[in-house]
């Protein structure tokens, strides 16, 4: 059965994982980022794999000969089957391993040699260290704090995100990025004249900002071969600073034009720090390191709680910033407004509202417990259920019509046959629903030849 | 119907309260110096042997090192804290005790996070083992220091985790999990700091997993078994990292999907406390639950006098209400029959005046 | 109701008693929070109790004991939510979990009351599993009536009385009524347990009343009135710890099986285990590898366990050893004076490395020092150790001594 309310949406915000981006790119381009002397996007790679496909590559990793598949099916419980099958289908996707011919002769998977160099160069050591490591930087004369950087960050990242959410022109942003927003179905047109916010463009405001950043990274890959750059030096050099420390600060000597101009717009996200526009050295933010953990890591460190959501539905917004309460007046209704709070009401109307823009009950309640002030986190659950659950049933509420197609068989020339074939049908499993009074059953499309072949049969008798 | 009912789960994984599980493993490794050197000693002796099968300190620990590498990799969540042991002292070595985090480190192709455990760890087992072998602890007992006890680690081990659950913020929670990376033979002094150990492991929900480089261990069996751990032997030194990344590196939910060794059956026999021989059936002191493997008069823990008991089996019924016949001896039958026919006679006399 | 003037050792009425200005403790900090004062005092309690405690008594380690619950209507009382006897239940299941767990050989039974009547809801046994199901079924039971005490001591008394006398028979009431509905002299009953030697201890739900205050003081037990549930809940616990062995009873040396695991070969996989014979399916009765009695070779598949063939008690060796900690319990640890603070050569916590911050208003140091290895702890591993762990790492990590 089909579900009539899926939401059509464009590839692009559904690339929750490197996975999904990945499996996307050709397999020689795959090939040449594994073989990539920094072995930080193996590293990258290999985290984002299940748990499963990881072990399989950690019990390979030291194994030079070819492993028959049986083996691997060996390693699993007979619970394991589905994670095992995915692991098989993910490897393979991603170019991790291929089948080949083990020395006994039987099929097995062969590890891809340039992935296995790279996360042994990972665990092992030995090899050279990543670029940008090791190469002493001028000595900063005022360098600054964590702090400092987290601000500068968040103060970037939300002017991205002002523009976004259409409380702020054009001119704080430069094309480019208006461009990669573009790319990423987030605003409407190209030309900044007609632009608004899409859809999805007000699911990504709810996210959290390490998801709503990794979007924005793909959206930011699929722009670049488009401007003349190249790809997988790109990719590298993201990954690598994912994995670099914050508060720390690294040189860019060394740097090709295209990494100096990758490092530019990222300057404009806030994802680093530079002085100037000339600095030879950069600071990673928060918003960077550790990207490819992608949502899973935890989300305070970017912004402070300052929701609080009462029983009867009433939500306070302590900020005053206008897109914080412009996102949450996406799904209620704003009442009033004081200088640090404003207060609003989650109804019915607001919340159907809200699902007609296509956001979805999880996203709402991911973001209202994401955003809870620290007072209500002492609460469990932080959120009060009856909110939760009014919620999800209104969104239920507009669920109660499931489409799907059948095949309509009517006209029966007596009450027998039509039970006739409406048992046989039922036997089946295919008989979606029938109605002895008018003599018609839907069948579905699955079952319609074996039902007709069936009548057919019986008609000749 | 299929709505209202998922609606119910979403509930029930919110009120639950925790949002996320960090995992933290907690590694033992025994550091005995005299269990390695013997491996030293015997790998020079028979060099015409293969040498493989003699451990060695450094290309055990690289590969140690290998496996906490890959735990990292696995998720970026992942902590590891680890500890060393000796015969009668335990460090810990990451984070470190007794020297400072190195800033020096010459960089390679590991990632920054990796290297500092990595050198930690070495450069602090170089500190102890430096300490110890020029002078040492008093030659006395040379036979005895074979032996390691690892339970002070593990004491310390589980008072690291309850402090990490302790300071997690809300909504999350440190799942921890022990290794214990065992080279020499047991020591079974310390047996009860041990089972109370267990004990609080098994109540916290640690397991506690058992890798055994020497000679089998019957503690570390118990430990294992008591707490749902996994216990491997390694047959080949080569192959420890093998065994650890294959192995040890599951976690709680992935040992259901993934093969894993079969559980070992564990002795839980008593040893009494009089020869210290292991029983099947003996006589415990009803104070303080010494184990004896005969009658004696006198307990020698507490020193009560015991009265000598006849026909206390006679009065301890079997269970009235089984249907078991009971084919070992008609007196417990009749015993049996009789607590019965007196229990009939009483009565159970509850009624109230109405 | 409660007859103060009989009981001239009282302090008297409380509020005859010295005004304790209890908020004269907290004391801002720099910045005007309480919290930390109000955490130095919270801590302070617990580390009483851990004083408190007394080493190396003779502990009634064979304990049979009978849980009298009342059922009658004052449980219905929504005091405690979402109403006494649920909560009492809830807090009853995890009593008798730790009750196993820290008496491995004890024995224990409910009794519950109901409707002048009492019924014996479980015998005497040593599986929680069995007692716990049967509380499960008393939610579904309405409490109703009026209570019953005499009835319900005298049948925890039937049985406990042929109990032998190396163990100790007690008795722990959780009453809710304010009354009693007797057939009898309840002042001979109170003897006829003293005589027994049972001790019954009586946990009040409502207000205090005189005849359990009797009660448990003539039998040596305790008396206690719940304020809450976390009280409810600490009196409860309190029971866990094995009570000191009355004098004149005597010491025994029992008769143990120590069984061993056998491994699944073919033989076994056909092997009956006693304790599911009554399970109505067939196939859940054998097949599990399981323990067997040394004696006559019956399969169980859990221990502890009473043989029903031949009577032995069967243990597991770590089991026994499980209870070791109430009679060789970890000495409390001593504070570290604030002049030898700055001496320590170590400032971090011996067990979890944290460094102990200096708290100089309250002149605690929040470093507490094991007397036997002399390694520091702070609060919080002094607490973990004393309540959970029942062993200093540092005296586990340093070289054997005699034990």
């Amino acid at each position: 059965m089909t579900s009539a309310v899926s939401s059509t949406d464009p590839a692009m915000v559904d690339h929750k994982s490197l996975y999904a981006y990945l499996s996307t790119l050709p397999s020689s381009l795959l090939e040449n980022l594994y073989r990539h002397p920094n072995p930080s996007l193996c590293m990258a790679i290999f985290r984002d794999l299940t748990p499963m496909a990881q072990k399989f590559v950690l019990r390979q990793l030291f194994i030079e000969q070819i492993l028959p598949k049986s083996v691997f099916t060996s390693w699993i419980t007979p619970e394991g089957k589905k994670d095992h099958d995915d692991a098989v289908r993910l490897l393979n996707d991603l170019k991790i391993w291929s089948e080949a011919p083990s020395t006994a002769g039987l099929m097995g998977w062969k590890l891809n040699e340039h992935f296995r160099k790279g996360i042994q160069a990972i665990v092992v050591g030995g090899g050279p260290s990543w670029s940008g490591d090791d190469q002493p930087t001028a000595e900063e004369t005022t360098p600054k704090d964590i702090p400092f950087i987290q601000n500068y960050a968040r103060e970037r990242w939300d002017v991205v995100l002002h523009f976004l959410a259409g409380l702020s022109g054009a001119s704080q942003i430069s094309r480019d990025t208006v461009e990669v927003l573009t790319n990423a179905g987030l605003i409407r047109g190209s030309n900044s004249t007609e632009s608004g916010i899409t859809q999805n463009g007000f699911r990504f405001l709810l996210m959290d900002t390490p998801s709503q950043v990794w979007r924005f990274i793909l959206a930011y890959l699929h722009t670049v071969p488009k401007w003349g750059m190249d790809l997988i030096e790109c990719i590298s050099f993201i990954f690598q600073l994912s994995f670099s420390q914050i508060g720390k600060h690294y040189s860019t000597i060394g740097f090709s034009s295209n990494q100096l101009r990758t490092l530019q717009h990222f300057r404009e996200y806030g994802l680093i720090y530079m002085r100037s526009k000339k600095s030879s050295r950069y600071y990673p933010t928060n918003l960077v390191v550790n990207l490819s953990a992608g949502a899973g890591l935890n989300t305070s460190a970017f912004s402070e709680g300052y929701i609080i959501v009462e029983t009867n539905y009433r939500i306070m917004v302590y900020t005053d910033s206008p897109l914080k309460i412009a996102v949450v007046s996406y799904f209620s209704d704003m009442l009033y407004r004081f200088p640090n709070l404003a207060l609003g009401m989650i109804t019915r109307e607001s919340i159907r509202r809200a699902l007609m823009k296509g956001i979805s009950t999880d996203e709402i309640i991911k973001f209202l417990r994401m955003h809870a002030h620290p007072q209500m986190r002492e609460n469990n659950p932080v959120l009060p259920s009856t909110l939760t659950d009014q919620i999800k049933l209104w969104e239920m509420e507009r669920e109660r019509c499931v489409f799907a197609d059948g095949v309509l068989y009517n006209n029966f020339l007596s009450q027998k046959d039509f039970e006739m074939l409406r048992n046989y049908a039922s036997d089946l499993g295919v008989a979606m629903c029938s109605n002895a009074a008018n003599k018609v059953v839907v069948v579905s499309p699955e079952g319609h030849d074996q039902v007709r072949a069936f009548w057919k049969r019986q008609k000749k008798e | 119907m299929s709505g209202l009912t998922s609606l119910g789960a979403a509930q029930a994984g919110v009120s639950s309260g925790i949002e996320s599980i960090t995992d933290l493993l907690v590694v033992i490794l025994d550091l005995n110096p005299i269990w390695w050197s013997e491996q030293l000693d015997n790998g020079v002796e028979n060099g015409n042997g293969p040498p493989s099968q003699q451990y060695g300190l450094a290309p055990t620990l690289d590969q140690i090192l290998i496996f906490l590498n890959s735990y990292l990799l696995i998720h970026p969540g992942n902590q590891v804290v680890v500890l060393g042991c000796l015969h009668s002292r335990s460090y810990f070595l990451y984070p470190p005790e007794l020297i400072n985090m190195p800033t020096d480190m010459p960089s390679d192709s590991r990632p920054e996070a990796f290297r500092i455990v990595n050198h930690t760890v070495q450069r602090a087992i170089q500190h102890i083992l430096l300490q110890t072998s020029p002078d040492g602890e008093p030659a006395a007992g040379g036979e005895e220091k074979r032996e390691t006890v690892f339970v002070g680690a593990l004491s310390r081990s589980l008072c690291y985790i309850h402090r990490m659950q302790r300071e997690s913020p809300k909504g999350q929670f440190v799942q921890g999990r022990v290794l214990v990376i065992e080279a020499g033979p047991d020591s079974s002094s310390h047996y009860m700091h041990f089972i109370n150990t267990i004990f609080t492991a098994q109540k916290m929900n640690v397991k506690i997993d058992a890798c055994v480089l020497g000679e089998d261990s019957i503690l570390l069996q118990q430990a294992v078994d008591l707490t749902g751990g996994l216990y491997v032997k390694v047959e080949n030194p080569g192959g420890v990292v093998q065994v650890l990344n294959s192995v040890f590196i599951l976690d709680g939910a992935e040992r259901s999907t993934m093969s894993v060794p079969e559980k070992i059956q564990v002795d839980y026999r008593a040893a009494c406390f009089c020869h210290q021989k292991l029983i099947e059936v003996g006589y415990v002191c009803s104070v303080c639950l010494s184990v004896f493997c005969a009658f004696s008069p006198m307990c020698s823990t507490c020193q009560s006098t015991f009265k000598f008991m006849t026909g206390i089996k006679k009065r301890k019924p079997t269970d009235p209400t089984s249907s078991v016949p009971s084919p070992s001896s008609s007196s417990a039958a009749v015993a049996a029959v009789a607590t019965k026919k007196a229990r009939n006679g009483t009565g159970p006399n509850s009624n109230g005046k109405a | 109701m409660a007859n103060m003037t009989d009981e001239p050792d009282e302090q008297g009425y409380r509020w005859e008693t010295e005004y304790e200005r209890t908020w004269e403790v907290l004391q801002e900090d720099a910045t005007g929070s309480l919290t930390a004062s109000v955490q130095d005092v919270v801590l302070g309690i617990k580390r009483r109790r851990l004083l408190e405690r007394k080493p190396n008594l003779r502990l009634g380690m064979m304990r049979h004991l009978f849980v009298i619950l009342d059922m009658s209507d004052s449980m219905r009382d929504q005091d405690l939510r979402p109403n006494r006897l649920f909560c009492v239940l809830r807090l009853l299941e995890n009593f008798i979990n730790e009750f196993f767990d820290q008496n491995p050989i004890g024995q224990l039974g409910v009794i519950t009351t109901r409707n002048k009547r009492a019924d014996r809801l479980t015998e005497l046994a040593g599986n929680p599993k069995k007692h716990i199901d049967a509380l499960q079924t008393l939610r579904t039971t309405d409490p109703h009536g009026e209570t019953t005490l005499q009835n319900s001591l005298e049948l925890a008394a039937q049985t406990l009385r042929n109990i032998p006398s190396h163990a100790s028979r007690e008795i722990i009431l959780i009453f809710g009524s304010l009354s009693s509905c007797d057939p009898g002299n309840i002042y001979d009953t109170t003897r006829m347990l003293r005589e027994c030697n049972i001790r019954c201890s009586v946990i009040g739900l409502a207000a205090e009343v005189s005849i359990c205050k009797t009660l448990a003081k003539e039998t040596v037990g305790e008396y206690s009135v719940a304020l809450d549930e976390p009280h409810l809940k600490d009196i409860l616990m309190s029971h866990i710890v094995p009570p000191p062995v009355s004098s004149n009873s005597d010491s025994f040396l029992i008769r143990m099986g120590f069984p061993q695991q056998k491994a699944l070969d073919r033989l076994d996989e056909f092997s009956f285990c006693m304790c599911h014979l009554d399970q109505p399916e067939p196939k859940t009765r054998y097949g599990q590898p399981g323990y067997f009695c040394p004696v006559c070779v019956t399969k169980y598949c859990e221990l502890p366990v009473e043989c029903r063939v031949c009577g032995l008690t069967l243990v597991s060796a770590p089991h026994l050893a499980r209870s070791y900690h109430h009679l060789f319990p970890v000495e409390a640890f001593e504070e570290v004076p604030k002049e030898e603070i700055e001496l320590l050569a170590d400032k971090k916590c011996f067990g979890c490395l944290t460094e102990t911050p200096h708290s100089d208003k309250s002149g605690t140091t929040h470093r507490f020092r094991c007397k036997v290895c002399q390694r520091t702890f702070c609060i919080d591993c002094d607490l973990f150790i004393h309540d959970t762990l029942h062993s200093c790492p540092g005296c586990a990590s340093s070289a054997a001594k005699t034990e």
